[in-house]
């Protein structure tokens, strides 16, 4: 995969399997973005909707804190056209496929992908301990390849705040 | 706030004048082990105006101190970076600013 930057944005280049994985880490954050926070797996809204974060930005009142809730759950949800957008352009070009991104998209871009990171942290159990660099100390295939998912993304993530 | 520096900057303008009692909200960003060092600090950028050494001072204290005050101000403007902050998903609270000694 290669990120370059471009007048107005960033493109990246990327192997044909490697773009059909992300577009399924895109199509899986769109559907959890649709989602009513209820619908959500616990881990994830944990890992979005820090819940000590929420109850302080309600100031400890019951109703404020649901309107903080629902205005955040709504914001993500206003990234779905965009992911969509992705995903179309991912499976509609050749190998490398290609993604163009202007800055505001990839800033949206970024921090999707960085979601997707946090709710398999969260699912782990690795929000508060250091992530193991090496995947091969990992026993449990089901976690190695998590692991890597979180690392690869975070290196898509590095590349693209480099050539923004 | 055991530990933790008091804010070095207060990030906005006032909404509504303070009373006596009311000094304002802090901002809180906690520490976590997955956000990325260069994604804490773009965040600061772009969401609270830092330039990068202040983005930077402030990550650094977030991952050494395991949380760091990056702004002070009206509970309107606070909520506003609560939520901007939240969107990117970096751990933050909103606390009420205490009276300088």
């Amino acid at each position: 995969m290669i990120v370059l930057r471009e007048k107005e944005g960033v493109l990246l280049r990327i192997e044909r399997s490697l773009a059909e994985w992300l577009s399924e880490v895109l199509e899986s954050l769109a559907r959890r973005y649709g989602a009513d926070f209820a619908d959500l797996d616990p881990k994830t809204s944990t890992a979005w909707y820090w819940p000590k974060g929420v109850e302080s930005a309600g100031g400890g009142r019951s109703a404020d804190h649901e309107e903080m809730l629902r205005q955040a759950v709504a914001l993500r949800g206003e990234r779905i056209p965009l992911l969509k957008r992705w995903i179309a352009a991912l499976e509609g070009s050749g190998d490398p496929a290609t993604l163009r991104l202007s800055s505001a998209e990839a800033e949206v871009f970024v921090a999707g992908v960085n979601d997707h990171r946090l709710a398999l942290a969260m699912r782990h159990g690795w929000m508060d301990t250091r992530l193991e660099p090496d995947l091969e100390k990992i026993a449990d295939g089901t976690q190695r390849v998590a692991l890597a998912e979180i690392h690869f993304l975070g290196a898509i993530v590095g590349e693209v705040l480099e050539a923004m | 706030m055991s530990g933790v520096a008091h804010p070095d900057a207060e990030v906005g303008e006032e909404a509504r004048p303070r009373t006596e009692a009311d000094h304002g909200w802090n901002v809180i960003v906690w520490n976590d082990e997955v956000n990325l060092m260069s994604y804490v600090v773009f965040v600061f950028q772009r969401v609270l105006g830092f330039d990068r050494p202040k983005a930077t001072r402030h990550m650094l204290e977030v991952h050494q101190r395991g949380r760091s005050c990056v702004a002070t101000a009206s509970r309107e403007k606070a909520e506003l970076y609560w939520q901007q902050i939240q969107q990117y998903g970096l751990r933050v609270t909103l606390e009420r600013a205490e009276p300088a000694a």
